[in-house]
This record gives structure tokens, sequence and C-alpha cells, in this order.
């Protein structure tokens, strides 16, 4: 699956439409500090799931 | 004289599977990663990974005690609904597990740790009504997952935001590398929302559809689904890129594209299956149907040629309705290569927000190839997400089908003939196309055999469920309306079902009327709809109506009208007005 800066750039744009909970610092903080040390194995796509997406629908 | 047969004692067994062995199966590195289990996780799909799966194994959701309300031993109150919302709501809101959940984990880890699982006596109602209430406060906890809202005059938990906040991140890193896994806190993102649960072991993902029949575990969430491990099926949730609530119809231009196949198009392929099988292997070959003009036999169709075909289709269809959403084609309907070029085109000249095809992909001549369902999503004239989702299950040929499409002349209608594709690299895609609308796309076989998409279908029930079929006539008592029907009604998914207009001709005898079934819809709760394709016409255009409704578990829990529901609310015909000859006729 391929994602473009596009999606990217909405999905921030619908977050920063919302207010950030009071306590979603301290828990990201929290988490951040328990993440797994493991280094989990990579997953392979096929391959047409791995071209990237390059300034499609620009005529 | 009846003689006395003597029993044996019970063989010898493995010693019984218990509660504090499922747990720390589920979480090997412990609840936090610490190697200690005697603390709550601190993460809701984490609880509801390790809860889920002794839930799962021990079946508890089927007793009297949780389903029953007319039982003296019933605990599951209004009271307890309440009491129990406030506990899950507390943890989405707060930073910190709430004490009543850290309590009750203790509780079951060290008062009942070794209790087995498969224990049906009335003794074991203490541990497993301490599991279901952990089920729903982690559920609880993560009302909306998955989902934003379009403002925070709703709503917004911790939880909520911080998996948003993730797939952002993760975005942010799969534009640089398609086969990044992981945002910045949820290392399994897209394939699950969980921390410390092995992704090779169970998946856990946001839910769109509670199952309204039933007794299982998935009718006791509405928003976190238990699915398998990304070994068996990788399913990856994509947000909706626009969070505004949208009231306006979802309008489909289906286009049963081609309008004609020849039999050379099935190819059989030399040699057979080992033993005394005879199982025989055939490609496809699209560019056999692709060009059916005999005046330019040798003229490739180009990619802007595909798109003028379909732009004409769609600027015909404003005369009835616009915008029109989103473009189907039917399985194995073009290559690959072409769809790709058709999709950017399709991009910058039309106002879609989805383009959905079968394709035909081979990298080389030492590639088996893949049968794939392409799935585009078009923002402001561009392509925004592209996924390919890989047939996962061969077809099968046998002699009865063989004669029904009238190939006996290419295939020996003695042989089975099994389509020669790669079905490995097995992925599922949940695409919120919408605000709380999702949809996901099934290619054929996958509609008809359960393992393993349609654990997962079943698991998350998406709202609109489109397969994409090489299928005869799409009529409700054959296979797909079977299987479309019982994925309306258990998830509860609506289903729209498309085959080619050249599929259906080939399935008739020669002088019989000619069919034109070329869809099929059903919703939850409605009759099945068979929808032909009117004469002359190259395309059906489906307006879907939509509305926000209110589902409760099996438990007694709403989910306060946040899951949508579609339904068929018109269908036209439409014929482009200078049809290109490539297509050929379409009688």
């Amino acid at each position: 699956m391929a994602v473009s800066h596009d999606l990217t750039k909405l999905l921030q744009e619908n977050l920063d439409k919302i207010q950030e909970p009071s306590g979603y610092a301290a828990l990201r903080k929290r988490l951040m500090e328990s993440r797994p040390k493991h280094a989990a194995p990579a997953i392979k796509q096929s391959p047409e799931n791995t071209l990237k997406i390059e300034n499609s629908g620009t005529e | 004289m009846s003689e006395t047969t003597e029993i044996p004692d019970t063989p010898s067994a493995p010693r019984p599977l218990t509660v504090a062995d499922v747990i720390k199966i589920v979480l090997p590195d412990g609840t936090r990663g610490t190697r200690r289990w005697t603390d709550i996780c601190e993460w809701p799909p984490d609880l509801f990974a390790v809860v889920a799966s002794i839930t799962e194994r021990s079946g508890l959701y089927s007793q009297e005690v949780f389903t029953a309300y007319w039982s003296n031993d019933f605990v599951l109150t209004d009271q307890w609904i309440k009491d129990i919302r406030a506990v899950g709501s507390e943890w989405a809101d707060t930073d910190s597990t709430p004490r009543h959940a850290r309590a009750l984990w203790r509780e079951l880890f060290n008062d009942h740790g070794n209790a087995p699982i498969e224990d049906p006596s009335p003794s074991a109602l203490a541990w497993k009504k301490i599991v279901f209430d952990l089920l729903v406060i982690a559920d609880e906890a993560c009302s909306g997952v998955g989902f934003l809202p379009e403002s925070s005059e709703k709503r917004v938990s911790n939880v909520q935001y911080a998996v948003y906040n993730d797939y952002l991140a993760w975005s942010k890193y799969c534009t640089v590398d398609p086969d990044r896994v992981g945002g910045d806190i949820l290392p399994h993102l897209p394939f699950s929302l969980c921390i410390h649960v092995p992704r090779g072991l169970l998946c856990v993902q946001p839910k769109a559809t509670t199952p309204a029949v039933g007794c299982t575990l998935r009718s006791l969430t509405h928003n976190l689904a238990l699915l398998p491990s990304v070994g068996n099926v990788r399913t990856s949730w994509i947000p909706a890129s626009d969070t505004r609530q949208h009231n306006e119809p979802f309008n489909i231009l289906v286009v049963p594209f081609p309008f004609s196949i020849p039999g050379g198009s099935f190819s059989p392929e030399k040699g057979q299956f080992p033993g005394e099988a005879r199982d025989r292997v055939f490609r496809l070959d699209p560019g056999k149907w692709m060009n059916r003009d005999p005046a330019r036999w040798t003229g490739e169709v180009t990619p802007q040629d595909f798109a003028d075909f379909l732009c004409g289709l769609i600027d015909e269809a404003k005369s009835e309705l616009e915008p029109v959403h989103a473009v189907v084609l039917p399985e194995t309907a073009i290559k690959f290569q072409l769809a790709n070029q058709v999709a950017d085109i399709l991009a910058a000249k039309t106002e879609l927000h989805l383009f959905l095809a079968g394709v035909l992909s081979k990298e080389s001549d030492r590639d088996t190839g893949r049968n794939l369902a392409a799935i585009y999503r078009f923002v402001e004239h561009k392509v925004v997400q592209r996924s390919f989702q890989s047939k996962h299950h061969r077809w099968g040929l046998d002699g009865g089908q063989i004669r029904r499409y009238q190939l006996g002349h290419v295939l020996d209608p003695h042989c089975k003939w099994w389509e020669q594709i790669n079905v490995g690299d097995r992925a599922c895609y949940i695409s919120s196309f919408r605000s709380y609308a999702t949809l996901s796309v099934l290619v054929c076989e996958d509609l008809a055999r359960y393992d393993p998409v349609l654990t997962v279908m079943n698991a998350i029930g998406p709202n609109l469920v489109v397969a994409l079929l090489m299928d005869g006539p799409q009529l409700e008592h054959r296979w797909p309306g079977r299987y479309a029907t019982v994925l309306a009604d258990d998830p509860g998914s609506a289903v729209l079902t498309v085959t080619s207009f050249g599929m259906v001709l080939r399935s008739r005898n020669p002088g019989e009327p000619e069919n034109r079934e070329i869809a099929l819809w059903k919703e939850p709760n409605g009759k099945a709809q068979v929808l032909k394709l009117p004469k002359r016409s190259h395309g059906l255009l489906l307006t879907l109506t939509n509305r926000l409704v209110e589902q409760f578990t099996l438990d007694g829990r709403g989910d306060g009208k946040m899951t949508m529901q579609f339904t068929l609310g018109a269908a036209h015909g439409i014929a482009h007005p200078n049809p290109p000859a490539w297509i050929g006729p379409v009688p």
C-alpha cells in the first residue's frame, strides 16, 4: 500500500481541528517510555504495493 | 444378562491451560514490557487482546449470567452498564488506568491465574465475571478509535487522539517507505493497535459494525475487533481523509467491462498437478478482450482511451445526478499498469473519491502473476492512497462451469482447471472513505471462502463491501447472492457484487435469451436487489443513501448512533453517447 504526502497533510489538518485532550501528553510520555525493546521482523508487501505515489493527478 | 464393562481411568493429558498461561502467551514480555504480569496493561487495546483471547477460548460469553436477563444469576443490570461505562470512560479520558480496573486485573492474575480456561463449573464464574468486566472496560476506553470527529465539540478521548496521531505518524513514514510498519507509539500500525502483543500471534483493529445477531465475542464490542496474526492475513485500517459528516448520497458508477470475452482469453498452461489428479491450470489474457475493434486490432488501447471512455460515462451520468463519487470495474477487467495510469487521469479530470478495479498483474515471464483488487482513493484531484489486495483463493473451473460458460473448446471439461495466480501475501484493506463509513473489497472466490479474509470482514464489519467478480448473472439464489446475504446478516455490512457483462453473456446456451444481471445489492434488513444492465447501456449508476443508526452489544450497550448504514436509493442505466469501437458491440 502506498500513501501520498497529500493524505498525510489531510490527516494533519483533521487533527489540527481538534483540541489536544488534556491528559494526552502524559499518556504519550508514559507509552513512549514503556515501548517494546525488540525490533520486529520487516514485512515485505507484494511488489504492486511498494510503488510510491509520485505527484499523481497533475495534468 | 448384561456384562459389566470396566471403564479404564481417563488417559493422562497435558496440564490444563490456565488463565495465567493465556495472559503470558498474549503478553510474552509482560503487561508493560518488563516481564511482569501483576499490573494491568497501560494501553487498552493490549488489555482487550488478552481478555478477548480468554473470552474466546473459554466461551464464557454464552453463559446465562451474561445472556439471560430472566435468570436469577444475571449480572448485566442497568446499573452495571452505567458503572462499567464510567470506568472505561475514565480510562479513555485520563492518563492512567482506573483504580477499579487495576483491582480487577490483580484479582484475576493473583487469585485466578491457575484457573483452567475450560472450566464450566459455577466456581469459575468468579473469574469469568472479572474477564467480562475488563473486556467491556477496554472496549469503552477505545470508544471512537480509528475515527475522528470533525471538531472538539464532540468528545475526543486521549486514547482516540493517540491512535489517530499515530496513524498520522505512520502515514508520514509510509510516504517514504511503503513497507513501513509502526507509528511513534504503536509498533504494529497499520496492522494492529496493540503495543505489547506480538502481531505474529494476533492483531486488534478498530471496528465499524456490531453484529445484531448471534452470540459471539464479536457481538460484545463496539470499538475493537480481535483478528488473526499478520502471518495469516495482514489487515490495514486507513482513517478517513475527511472528517466532515456527509449527509448526501454516495453515487457509484458500475462499469461491467469487458462487454464481451472471447473464449481464447482462457489459455490452458502445460503440465498438471502431481499425482493422479486431473487438475490443471489456465491463465487469463486481458489482451484478448481489451480491444474488440477489428479495424484496429493491432492497436493498443491506451490509458487515455480507457480513461476517456470512463469520463464519457461520468459526464453522461451528470444528466441524472452529480457528482459521481466512485467508479467500479469487475474482477480482472484491466492490467495493473493500465489501471495505475487510468487512476492518475481520473484523479486529475474528475471529482471521483474512489476508483475500484479488478486488475491482473505480471511482473515478468517468470512471475506467476496476481489477480488483485486495486483500490485508489482520490482527494482534490490527486491519488492519496493506492492499495492492491491479492485474491486469496484460486478460481477452480469444473466441467459444469466450463460447459455453462461455453469454454469446452479451450479447456477440457473432464479436467478441473485452476486459475494460475499467486495467492500468497494475503492482505485486506479497510478504508474509511467518509466519516464513520468504511469500505472493503473482496475478489470473487474470497467472498465464498471463510478463511482468512471473511474472518476479518466478520470481526470488523465494514459498512460497505464491494465484491469484484468474474462470474455469471448476479442472481439472489446463486452463490454471490447467498454469501452477500451472510455478510449483510452478520456482521451487517451492505454488499455490492459486480461482474462483467462479458461473463454474463457467456453464461447461456446459443439461442437462449441473454442475461443482463451484472450486479447485486444486499443491505442489512433488506431484500437482495438484482441489478440489470439496460439494453445498449455501458454502466449502472447507483445512489446509496446513508444514515447513522444505533447498535447494541450483547450486554446492552448502545453506540450512541455512530454506525453508518447504506441503503440503495436508486439505479439508472448509463449509455455512452459515442462508445469507442474497441469496447466491442454492447447489445
